[in-house]
């Protein structure tokens, strides 16, 4: 049977919103390399592709800015210039390395950068273009730094790995290593920026201890203060929890060994109990242990006030958690710990189908973990789609993935962690929320 | 040296042409696209089209290679992602739409898409951003169907012709007879009545309901045409059917109401099936919808343009009692400055209206994004995308006051530059503006509309800045 938009109905599965599966490259070295110098006044990036790679990543960083603006904060600064090359079907015949001359020139002409940052386009990739040397001839031209990066596209590898490169190039060109500034801290990673609801509350949980975040790299930090960077005295990588973000832990290392920051690492201030072993791990590292604790204990009263005030309608509600969503990207235990906190009933955990076998197989084994080390094994964990029955008896999901046509409450679990108390108390109160909600408004909620 | 066509990407907004032909195939009901190449690409274009055709989601899908593919061929991928569609729908017919790396690699996608059998036709064509922006894409996408229309029409012996009995103008093509009446015997064989229908008929090239309001704007313009006395035959890209857009030769005349999408399109059909053409523009303001559809009118008469001016004249009555009214109040409707960035048939239809019939200013700046001959009289400055982006620049860090109509990227500028402005969004992206009631930003439904929000912002603007001050 097909319904009007030549979709098949496969018995009672449901189908959530989106179709691709993560196992082959999903994203594109380009806007990371962007978003490494996004914020850094003096830069400009070239995309030496079509103009349409430069529109992605500012499509990507516009919706970034209203996400800030939605939560009626206002970026201080402004993106530096993103220039497309703007290859098109004659380059791919002769080369387009007389465009990305003319290119440079033009951005040299206009936007009189003191650092450049060149990116290479698949195109640019399969047509061979010498991007390096010319790269090289334009610093020797101009007497700027030039940074290339010629991964070609999303052919070199993912976002992160754009990303990681040119923070990895900042770091070997601009930086040694120098005495240390007390108390001044400088984040590692993005988490869309020192605007963005991550470094805020890192920054006023670091407070407590009487520190002042003074940068954020890469992509925050102007082009003629790249040099102060190595001053901090700690290193913060804003990273997720029980997750593996490779590149910020190895340069997060790399830069400790380097030029002699200490950092927090492998344990990140995302859900709550992380946060405390956050909280306690800088404590031990500053050998302000007592103070730790005391910030602890201001914060767990912050959190207990707040659960207090909406138990009376989270209680007992029939709550599934829904995940399609990989162990690279989501640590369920999380979003499980919410749930028991707001004392819901878990009702079931389902599995969508756009998991792939292996990554099926780690969230299975979490989440049974999880259930059995609280005595909750009869909850059921559904991987098969036949879900619909417990979803009509649910009182709200929270999920990975939108479900269609299914009148359940969603919540969206974030992709973007939110940290710390502020975090845990924003998605709280998202669910709250959600649950007075009066009426089918449909859609889902985000936190 | 190439020709200076930088594109400085936080000056003007676009998407690739990988997006354009996907919107315009997505708009044939009952079409699946699959876009050969990476996810990435596919996300961006699957999801602009998706935000205002959420049917489009189940029908859009990606073969995603890897990169070895650009290498050995994206054949194993290509033939996953038609098994896929094979498999789990039932699509009446399937695009191809190679994105720009995959492109150069050269594979025969036609005899890939064989080997697949799927159960309806498959249609191939490259696509991506090398091609250019979304109005390259759409483009080749609108000269791709055409392919079929003529293939359609090689078929079929008994294909319909009419003599469209055109007035000779200087906005009109060529003028080429072809045999009578078919289109009336058409229509009268479509509506059953056996009854030779006199009205005109036209097809709409252009048009998308991927554009701000541009599902609205296609209503109106249908509306106004139709209220005038002449028939739609085919809306190709605005939500025709497929077997609409296979009679497109039956219409008399062909209205090109975006160059930039449809000019070619437009050429192509009159060289094959002599049907001649105007490029009317897009409609807007009350007096330039009456302009443009005496152009209209001239080229083909329209059985009734005098509904159309009476509806023009009682709106326009309304606006301007009611401007009367706010303007006793609040000052006369004064910006200092008005910035109208988007494509050529918004921007130079706009920049008209707005400072021809309601607003005033002392400086009226046009940042068209695409290569345009439209010189509006209106405009003080002028800048086309890829060009003048060092003049586009200036605008925003000289910009002191005024009125911005665009989209969510001239106001995200102006935000982080710490710069005053009041705004309505005309074009996309637009993050700050939902787009939920069924007004149109053309015709005389849209002037009305656009009058509203236009004084609204200068009122909010005011409403803000006292505010601001205590």
């Amino acid at each position: 049977m097909t319904n009007n938009d030549n979709r098949q109905e496969h018995n009672s599965k449901l189908a959530t919103k989106w179709l691709f599966t993560k196992n082959r490259s999903c994203s594109c070295t380009m806007p990371g390399i962007w978003r490494a110098v996004s914020f850094c006044d003096g830069c400009a990036v070239i995309f030496h592709g079509p103009s349409g790679c430069a529109h992605v990543a500012t499509l990507m960083d516009l919706g970034a800015q209203y996400r800030i603006i939605g939560n009626r904060i206002s970026e201080q600064v402004d993106a530096v210039p993103l220039i497309a090359s703007d290859l098109q079907d004659k380059d791919c015949i002769f080369g387009g390395t007389d465009r990305l001359r003319g290119c440079i020139a033009y951005v040299m002409e206009t936007w009189h950068p003191k650092c450049l940052v060149i990116a290479s386009s698949c195109v640019a990739g399969v047509i061979g273009d010498d991007v390096e040397q010319e790269a090289e001839d334009a610093e020797a031209m101009y007497r700027i730094p030039v940074l290339c990066v010629p991964y070609g596209g999303f052919l070199g590898g993912e976002y992160s790995d754009g990303y990681f490169q040119t923070a990895r190039l900042i770091m070997d060109r601009f930086l040694t290593p120098q005495p240390k500034a007390p108390g001044t801290v400088l984040l590692l990673g993005d988490q869309m920026g020192p605007w963005g609801q991550y470094a805020r509350e890192v920054k006023r949980l670091l407070a407590g201890f009487g520190l002042q975040v003074k940068w954020q790299f890469p992509g925050y930090v102007p082009f003629d203060r790249w040099r102060e960077m190595t001053s901090a005295s700690l290193l913060i990588p804003l990273n997720y929890a029980g997750q593996t973000q490779g590149g910020l832990e190895k340069t997060a290392a790399d830069w400790q060994e380097r030029f002699g920051t200490p950092s927090v690492r492998n344990i990140y201030p995302v859900g709550w109990q992380n946060t405390c072993d956050w909280l306690r791990s800088i404590g031990r590292l500053l050998q302000e242990e007592a103070r730790g604790e005391a910030i602890i204990r201001r914060e767990e009263k912050r959190l207990d006030d707040f659960i207090a005030s909406i138990l009376p309608v989270t209680k007992q509600k029939k709550a599934v958690l829904g995940i399609g969503r990989g162990p690279r990207w989501y640590n369920p235990a999380e979003t499980l710990n919410t749930m028991r906190r707001m004392q819901m009933d878990i009702t079931a955990v389902i599995l969508f189908d756009k998991l792939a076998a292996d990554e099926k197989e780690t969230v299975t084994a979490t989440v049974q973990t999880w259930l059995a080390d609280r005595n909750l094994q009869t909850v059921p964990l559904i991987g098969n789609g036949d879900f619909n029955a417990i979803l009509q008896d649910a009182d709200v999901l929270l999920t990975t993935d939108e479900i269609l046509d299914n009148p359940v409450r969603q919540f969206f679990i974030p992709m973007v962690p939110l940290a710390g108390t502020d975090g845990e108390i924003l998605l709280m109160r998202t669910i709250y929320r959600l649950l007075c909600r009066y009426g089918n408004k449909g859609g889902i909620a985000y936190a | 040296m190439p020709d200076p066509n930088w594109k400085t990407s936080c000056h003007h907004m676009s998407v690739c042409a990988l997006t354009g032909a996907s919107a315009f195939f997505a708009s044939i009901s009952g079409s699946f696209i699959l876009i050969n190449g990476p996810l990435w690409c596919y996300f961006y274009a699957m999801k602009y089209v998706e935000d205002y055709d959420a049917s489009a989601l189940r029908r859009f899908h990606c073969t995603q290679p890897e990169g070895n593919a650009l290498v050995y061929g994206t054949e194993k991928d290509l033939l996953a992602g038609l098994d896929f569609i094979k498999n789990n729908f039932t699509p009446e017919r399937v695009f191809i739409v190679n994105n720009c790396s995959v492109s150069l690699v050269g594979d025969d996608i036609a005899a890939i898409a064989a080997k697949a059998a799927l159960p309806c036709p498959v249609y191939t064509v490259d696509s991506g951003g090398i091609s250019g922006d979304f109005p390259e894409g759409y483009e080749i996408a609108l000269l791709r169907v055409i392919k079929e229309v003529k293939k359609n029409a090689k078929t079929k012996t008994d294909l319909p012709f009419e003599n469209p009995n055109l007035q000779d103008g200087n906005t009109v093509s060529t003028n080429v007879s072809k045999p009578e009446n078919a289109s009336e015997a058409d229509e009268s064989a479509a509506n059953g009545s056996g009854i030779p229908s006199a009205r005109p008929s036209v097809n709409l090239l252009g048009l998308t309901p991927t554009y701000f309001r541009g599902e609205e704007d296609i209503k109106e313009v249908r509306r106004i045409l139709e209220k005038a006395g002449y028939r739609i035959n085919a809306v190709p890209g605005g939500g025709s059917t497929w077997d609409e857009i296979m009679r497109l030769p039956n219409a008399d005349l062909n209205l090109v109401l975006r160059d930039e999408l449809a000019l070619k399109a437009a050429k192509a059909l009159e060289s094959e099936f002599g049907t001649p053409f105007i490029s009317a523009g897009m409609p807007y303001g009350i007096q330039g919808t009456l302009r443009w559809l005496a152009t209209i009118d001239a080229a083909l008469p329209a059985k009734n343009p005098e509904a159309v001016r009476l509806e023009a004249e009682t709106v326009n009555a309304r606006l301007r009692f009611r401007s009367s009214n706010m303007q006793s109040l609040w000052g006369p409707l004064w910006f200092d400055n008005i910035l109208i960035a988007a494509p050529p048939s918004e921007a130079a239809g706009l920049a008209e209206a707005v400072r021809g019939e309601w607003a005033d200013t002392g400086n009226l700046v046009i940042h068209f994004s695409q290569d345009t001959p439209l010189r509006p009289a209106s405009a003080d400055k002028i800048c086309i995308a890829g060009k003048d982006d060092a003049a586009m620049k200036e605008t925003f860090e000289k910009w002191n006051d005024g009125l911005v109509l665009g989209s969510s990227l001239e106001a995200s500028r102006l935000v982080r530059l710490n710069k005053p402005f009041v705004n309505c969004n005309i074009v996309l992206p637009s993050y700050h503006e939902i787009i939920a009631s069924d007004a149109p930003l053309c015709g005389i439904r849209g002037a009305a509309y656009l009058f509203e929000r236009i004084w609204n912002a200068k009122l909010n603007g005011c409403m803000d800045e006292v505010r601001q001050t205590k």
